[in-house]
């Protein structure tokens, strides 16, 4: 994105004005430095002019997204996102446990209009609190519950009419928590929207293959082409409003993908494949080793941070698991863990070399 | 910000539940599948489900899996009719001898199929069945080694599983009885019994077994389970099956004249 992309975005998008307050935060601090200052001194009037112009920058986006334009007002607003969540969950369980306390005394006419109006007007209060908060907390929090008012909704009318399960509810819910994390810009929506359709697809491809659906985890492989799918959406698909968004279809993606590849590492019988379970096991380890080592790689590349920490994370469990099932039986303990270390100690310094390389080059072509 | 996006949320939720409330509605529409009634033993009320978080009622269904008393082994095979044949029919891979070293992975990797299964009740099957329990439990008593069986299960279903095929229609053509045979969608996996001489068998693994009880019988339930205290409840159920093979309560009879005998 180039710089003119980035300010227009950030005077469409939240998370892009965001960053377009921490750019101007850390020049104006970086400015105020007398190292700068030897190398860029600014004329009193050049000052002044970057001085008024950031200000009015800030109070601007300040004005407009209730972004934090101080360190600490970030950290108060984690407290309140974390405040937001777990608030969220606990009104969730308390509309559950609410309905079932008392749904067993109404007839089958109430229970249905209270189970179908409760999203309904849930959904009319998210609209009415993002039309009266900037910072969307309570936004998001009315969003969550919404969505556990509807799975209650649909579940519940399931149970009332003994009506045989069927994975197509997961698309229902997976399409109405994506529409909310559209709308809104909610990105933990997103997340359960995406983790809801990937069950979904995966359970249709099971039951249209005539097995029960919610034996869908029972072949994983299916997924691997799901993660790489989810994980190649903001690929093509461009999201102009939502600058934040890509990053979590390729955290959810990677996530998906690599947590499939683990688990048939370690459970090789549950595959597709027509191989010994062994060779099964030993096949996913190596692609898992390789494949981490590649995302590590192409995170670094396109500056994608949750690709890098995703491809790590997974990196060092593989490692980790080849070698216990190597040493793990015949080593003393104390040695093996030792050996972990030393391993850890290894791994820092490649990723130190890797960094001064890059270092290097970054120098070399600024030069 | 543009409504339609809201629009399309509000959608979401409407569209869903008329779907799901038409299915119900299409289950319920025409002449039902199977009419049945069935008793306490096979449609048991569990009060311990009845506690102060959840008002609802709901029943559990039982039913009996011929094949699946292990204990008969010792002395009677009980006839398997979910056999390698039949296994084929209902799509799982049996090319593979039960006797080669390879049948036990072949075997165990095939996942369980969705099929529909028909269930008699209080019919042949039940008393071939209840014959072939005592034929066994006198020889375990005569072995001294299971003096009192019906300890072991005391009230058995009277719905017990007979066939099953993928195609539902076929099936009620082959047990047209509406009043004692009742269809329903069940999951079947396959495994090698080794107790058998490695024969292929399937096991009923899961059916939808919970049934909501509406109001005013769920009312019933509970004033009955608050009169008879710890006592068990004695009651019979008038169950209708519909287009789509779902059931739904359409009468109860608390404490029936006559009550069912185990």
């Amino acid at each position: 994105m180039t710089p003119a992309e980035r300010n227009q975005a950030a005077d469409r998008d939240r998370a892009a004005a965001q960053q377009s307050a921490d750019r101007i935060r850390v020049l104006r601090q970086e400015l105020a430095s007398e190292e700068l200052q030897s190398v860029l001194a600014l004329t009193p009037d050049q000052r002044s002019r970057f001085e008024d112009w950031s200000r009015a920058r800030l109070a601007a986006l300040a004005q407009q997204f209730d972004i934090d334009t101080t360190t600490s007002q970030k950290r108060v607003s984690w407290a309140m996102r974390i405040a937001s969540t777990l608030g969220a969950l606990a009104l969730c369980a308390a509309v559950v446990l609410f309905f079932t306390r008392y749904w067993g005394f109404l007839d089958t006419p109430v229970q249905l209009a209270i189970l179908i109006l409760t999203p309904l007007l849930l959904l009319a209060g998210v609209e009415f609190a993002a039309q009266r908060e900037r910072t969307f907390y309570f936004t998001g929090l009315l969003a969550l519950v919404a969505l556990a008012s509807f799975i209650l909704n649909l579940a519940v009318v399931g149970d009332i009419f003994n009506i045989t399960s069927t994975e197509r509810a997961l698309l229902a819910w997976g399409a109405f928590s994506m529409a909310l994390a559209y709308r809104y810009g909610l990105r933990l929506m997103l997340t359960l929207g995406l983790l809801l359709v990937i069950g979904y697809a995966a359970a249709a491809l099971t039951a249209g293959m005539g097995h029960q659906w919610f034996d869908f985890y029972d072949r994983p492989e299916h997924f691997l082409l799901l993660g790489l799918f989810v994980f190649t959406i903001p690929l093509y698909r461009k999201h102009p409003h939502n600058t934040d968004f890509p990053s979590v279809y390729r955290l959810v993606g990677a996530l998906t993908f690599f947590i499939t590849l683990f688990a048939l590492a370690e459970q090789g019988s549950a595959s597709y494949l027509p191989w010994e379970t062994i060779n099964i096991e030993r096949f996913y380890e190596i692609a898992g080793l390789i494949l981490s080592a590649a995302a590590i790689w192409w995170g670094i590349v396109r500056n994608w941070n949750s690709l890098v920490n995703t491809g790590t994370a997974f990196f060092i469990l593989f490692l980790f698991r080849r070698l216990y099932h190597w040493w793990w039986d015949w080593m003393p303990r104390y040695l093996f863990f030792a050996l972990i270390g030393v391993l850890g100690i290894a791994l820092l310094v490649a990723f130190k070399r890797v960094r001064g390389r890059m270092i290097h080059l970054e120098n070399k072509m600024a030069a | 910000m543009k409504k339609t996006s809201l629009l399309v949320s509000a959608a979401i939720i409407l569209v869903s539940n008329a779907f799901a409330l038409l299915h119900a509605m299409r289950n319920r529409a025409g002449a039902p599948d199977a009419e049945i009634t069935l008793t306490q033993r096979e449609l048991r009320y569990s009060n311990s489900y009845a506690d102060d978080d959840d008002s609802g009622v709901t029943l559990y269904l039982q039913w009996t899996d011929p094949g699946n008393f292990p204990w008969q082994l010792d002395v009677e095979k009980p006839t398997v009719w979910l056999d390698r044949s039949k296994l084929q029919q209902l799509g799982f891979a049996c090319a593979v001898n039960p006797n080669n070293p390879a049948a036990g992975r072949y075997y165990q990797r095939q996942r369980s199929r969705r099929v529909f299964v028909a269930l008699e009740y209080d019919g042949s099957a039940w008393r071939t069945w209840e014959e072939a329990h005592e034929r066994a439990a006198a020889e375990q008593r005569a072995r001294s080694q299971f003096k009192n069986w019906t300890d072991y299960s005391p009230r058995p279903s009277h719905l017990v599983a007979i066939d099953a095929d993928l195609d539902p229609v076929k099936l009620r053509a082959r047990h047209p009885d509406r009043a004692a045979v009742s269809i329903m969608p069940m999951v079947v996996g396959i495994t090698l019994d080794p107790q058998r001489s490695k024969q292929v068998i399937g096991r009923i693994q899961q059916l939808p077994s919970s049934i909501h009880v509406p109001r005013p019988f769920s009312d019933e339930f509970r004033k009955a389970a608050k009169a008879a205290g710890k006592k068990d409840l004695s009651y019979r159920v008038h169950l209708r099956y519909g287009a789509s093979f779902e059931p739904w309560i359409t009468g109860v009879e608390q404490n029936p004249r006559a009550p069912a005998s185990y």
